[in-house]
């Protein structure tokens, strides 16, 4: 009888709560949702996709879910998408403008599956994001990563920015171990106004790979004509 | 007690009546068992991931719990052609009246004569039937550590609000929203304490499931010890009470008219 008393009070000092006050959240049913999950948008995106990606612009557009969760979880389903529900995602990744986010999330999917149209795609997305990618665009141009070769041609032509800024950014690329990279880099150049790409094209000239250094040299010199 | 006021068309969603006990040696096994007591009414069941509305609120940093069993989750017992809701963890019992997009009509806190069975009535019928479950089945008597009430109402957009600084039309907490750059959101609580309970009044955005319209959730809550003294009636009156007072004190006049409030 003593034991079993005990053992009941030991229950109850577990149980209870050791404060003066609770939680007041109510246990609702729930007729109201107060956000969403990952798993939740993947479910309704199975069930009926334009459907889901309605859902998820009313639950961004009250802060419910945040625009980088929104770009990280669509962003991937572009790829698997045809047609209309393709340009429907371009379109809403394009109102999330989360450059920064897209950049990150194209990389991560590149290095696991591969499949270079998901770069591109990111590409397309900052330059049609326009001025407010170049931060994102400075940061990935710094990684020296080989994946810049796709992004060059953006950066030289986004639209909005200074020049001196560009000229920052694409300065970056002539150092980047690859040679792919600097390849575009002088490529991209012809897009921009000749007095402005000379230290560029100086830099390329001593390129240890042959091919470019002589391109840029024979640039360079055509100018100084 | 009866209640001395009525809303012909309240922005009313959902009330909870529930407790927080200990005391039952609740296994996987007796979610069959109890489900075989309340099938009749509730013939549909939902597991869900428990709630730990009753724990502490003294500590919001991290906790580190050891866990050497798997954890029970919250079952629900629902039935399409009932407002009703029984949800049921090792450790908590609730019963909730939920509108169901306009199916029901809110039948009052307390059964009125001619009307339907109110929210109290209900949870202190099926508590009983729980209690007396737990008694059958010799797992224990649910002694009961806390309570909990909720009322909680649902301001949808397009009919009570365009942009959020509307809603102070209807609620007075929230006039004196003014400032020169737009309000987006809110998402707010504020706590009072009178007659010896705690009630939380808060604010926050959700979307209907239903249709996909945002919404406000404006909810009334009281959760709190059940002290040694009192009974769960009492508890229960006292929260009551307390929530329909400051409901009345926090909606507008012009609210009041909308909703068709009238006394008696």
């Amino acid at each position: 009888m003593a034991s079993a008393l005990l053992q009941r009070a030991d229950s109850l000092v577990q149980e209870a709560t050791g404060e003066e006050y609770y939680r007041a959240r109510a246990t609702t049913g729930t007729s109201a949702a107060e956000g969403m999950s990952e798993g939740d948008f993947a479910a309704d995106f199975t069930m009926d996709p334009f459907e889901a990606i309605r859902t998820l612009l009313v639950f961004t557009d009250f802060g419910l879910v945040s625009k980088i969760n929104a770009t990280t979880w669509l962003f991937p389903l572009y790829g698997k998408a045809r047609g209309s529900l393709r340009h429907r995602i371009y379109e809403v990744l394009l109102h999330f403008k989360e450059p920064d986010t897209i950049l990150t999330t194209a990389l991560a999917e590149y290095r696991k599956y591969g499949n270079e149209e998901r770069l591109v795609v990111a590409a397309s997305l900052a330059a049609d994001i326009g001025a407010d990618a170049l931060p994102a665009l400075r940061v990935l141009a710094r990684s020296r990563r080989p994946e810049c070769e796709i992004f060059v041609s953006v950066i030289a032509n986004l639209p909005g920015i200074r020049m001196q800024d560009r000229l920052e950014v694409l300065a970056e690329f002539a150092s980047n171990p690859g040679s792919d990279v600097r390849y575009s880099l002088l490529e991209s150049l012809r897009a921009l106004p000749s007095d402005h790409i000379i230290p560029l094209l100086a830099a390329l000239s001593t390129d240890e790979d042959e091919e470019i250094a002589s391109e840029a040299r024979a640039w360079l010199d055509s100018l100084e004509i | 007690m009866s209640d001395a006021i009525h809303f012909d068309h309240p922005p009313l969603d959902e009330v909870v009546c529930g407790v927080h006990f200990a005391g039952v040696k609740w296994s996987d096994i007796h979610w069959g068992l109890f489900y075989a007591e309340v099938r009749g009414r509730y013939p549909h069941t939902q597991r869900r991931p428990p709630v730990s509305l009753f724990e502490s609120g003294g500590s919001e940093g991290l906790q580190i719990e050891l866990v050497t069993e798997p954890q029970l989750p919250l079952l629900w017992y629902e039935s399409p052609d009932s407002p009703f809701l029984l949800q049921v963890q090792k450790n908590a019992f609730f019963v909730n009246w939920r509108r169901q997009s306009g199916t029901f009509v809110y039948p009052h806190f307390h059964t009125r004569e001619g009307g339907e069975q109110g929210v109290w009535d209900r949870f202190v019928s099926e508590w009983e039937t729980f209690r007396t479950f737990c008694d059958k089945q010799v797992i224990g008597t649910p002694e009961v550590l806390a309570c909990h009430l909720a009322y909680i109402n649902h301001m949808v957009h397009g009919e009570t609000w365009d942009v959020p600084p509307d809603l102070a039309r209807w609620f007075r907490l929230l006039e004196g929203m003014k400032s020169p750059n737009p309000v987006h959101t809110l998402n707010m609580t504020v706590v009072y304490q009178t007659r010896k309970l705690p009630l939380h009044l808060n604010v926050r955005p959700a979307i209907r499931i239903s249709d996909k319209k945002k919404l406000f959730i404006i909810d009334l809550v009281v959760t709190a010890k059940l002290p040694v003294e009192g009974g769960l009636q009492a508890w229960f009156d006292e929260a009551h009470q307390l929530i329909r007072d400051e409901f009345l004190i926090q909606t507008t006049q012009e609210a009041h008219k909308h909703w068709g409030l009238s006394y008696g």
